[in-house]
C-alpha cells in the first residue's frame, strides 16, 4: 500500500545488528514508500532517532551496545517523542523474561520472519493512527 | 516467457528471503524486493529477477513458500 493522503509516508528507523534482516526491512519499507534510516546497534539507534526524528522505530531486542529495550527506555525519556511508535522485534515470544520489563514501552511487537501481508497492513495502520504506549493491539507476526 | 533462473540463482533467492514470510498471493512488489536484495552481490541475478514474467514470479513465490515450509 503506497503512501497517500490517508496513509502518509512515515520516517521509519530500523535498528537491527543482523545486516540481512535490516536490509530486508529497509527495502520493503522503501518499496512501500516510506523513508528509512538503519542503525546497526543500540547506540547508533539512539543517535539516529535524535537526528532522524522517526515516526516509527522498529527495534530488534538483541543488539550490541544497547538492547532494543534500553533504546526504548531512553527514547521514551526524550522530550518530543510522545508520538513515536515503538515496535519491538524479537525472534522469541514477547513474554520471554528479558523482554518483560520493557513491554510497557512498546506499542507493538513483531516476530521474525516478517509476514509481508501483515507487516504492510501494520505500516498502513501506523501511518494513519497514533497508539498509546503499552497498547498491545494485534501485531503482525504473532 | 521471460528470464529463467539456474539452481545457484534459485538458492541465492531463497537465502535472500530468509527473514520474510509469504502468504497465498504473490506480492506485486516481490520481484522488486528480490532484485534489490541480491543487487549488491549478484547484479546479473537482480536483472533477471526484474525480467521474470508474472507466471514465473508466481512459481518462484510458490517455491519460496515450499522451501520455508521445510526449513522453518
Amino acid at each position: 500500500m503506497l503512501p497517500s493522503a490517508d496513509f502518509p509516508a512515515l520516517r521509519v528507523l530500523v535498528a537491527d545488528d543482523e545486516p540481512d534482516h535490516a536490509e530486508s526491512l529497509r527495502i520493503l519499507l522503501e518499496l512501500w514508500g516510506h523513508e528509512v534510516r538503519v542503525a546497526r546497534d543500540g547506540a547508533e539507534a539512539l543517535t539516529a532517532a535524535e537526528q532522524f526524528q522517526p515516526h516509527l522505530a522498529l527495534l530488534d531486542f538483541n543488539m550490541p551496545k544497547l538492547s532494543g529495550g534500553e533504546v526504548a527506555r531512553r527514547l521514551r525519556q526524550l522530550p518530543g517523542q510522545e508520538d513515536l511508535v515503538l515496535v519491538l522485534i524479537t525472534a522469541n515470544a514477547e513474554d520471554a523474561a528479558p523482554v518483560v520489563p520493557y513491554r510497557p514501552l512498546f506499542n507493538y511487537f513483531i516476530r521474525k520472519p516478517y509476514n509481508l501481508t501483515q507487516l504492510e497492513r501494520f505500516l498502513a495502520r501506523a501511518s494513519r493512527a497514533s497508539v498509546e504506549p503499552g497498547d498491545t493491539d494485534e501485531a503482525p507476526g504473532t | 516467457m521471460g528470464a529463467t533462473l539456474d539452481l545457484d540463482e534459485l538458492c541465492s533467492v531463497l537465502r535472500a528471503c530468509d527473514v520474510i514470510e509469504l502468504d497465498d498471493c504473490t506480492p506485486a512488489y516481490l520481484g522488486d524486493f528480490l532484485a534489490e536484495r541480491v543487487a549488491a552481490a549478484e547484479p546479473d541475478l537482480s536483472v533477471k529477477l526484474r525480467m521474470l514474467d508474472g507466471e514465473r514470479m508466481d512459481r518462484l513465490c510458490e517455491c519460496i513458500k515450499a522451501a520455508h515450509a521445510v526449513v522453518r
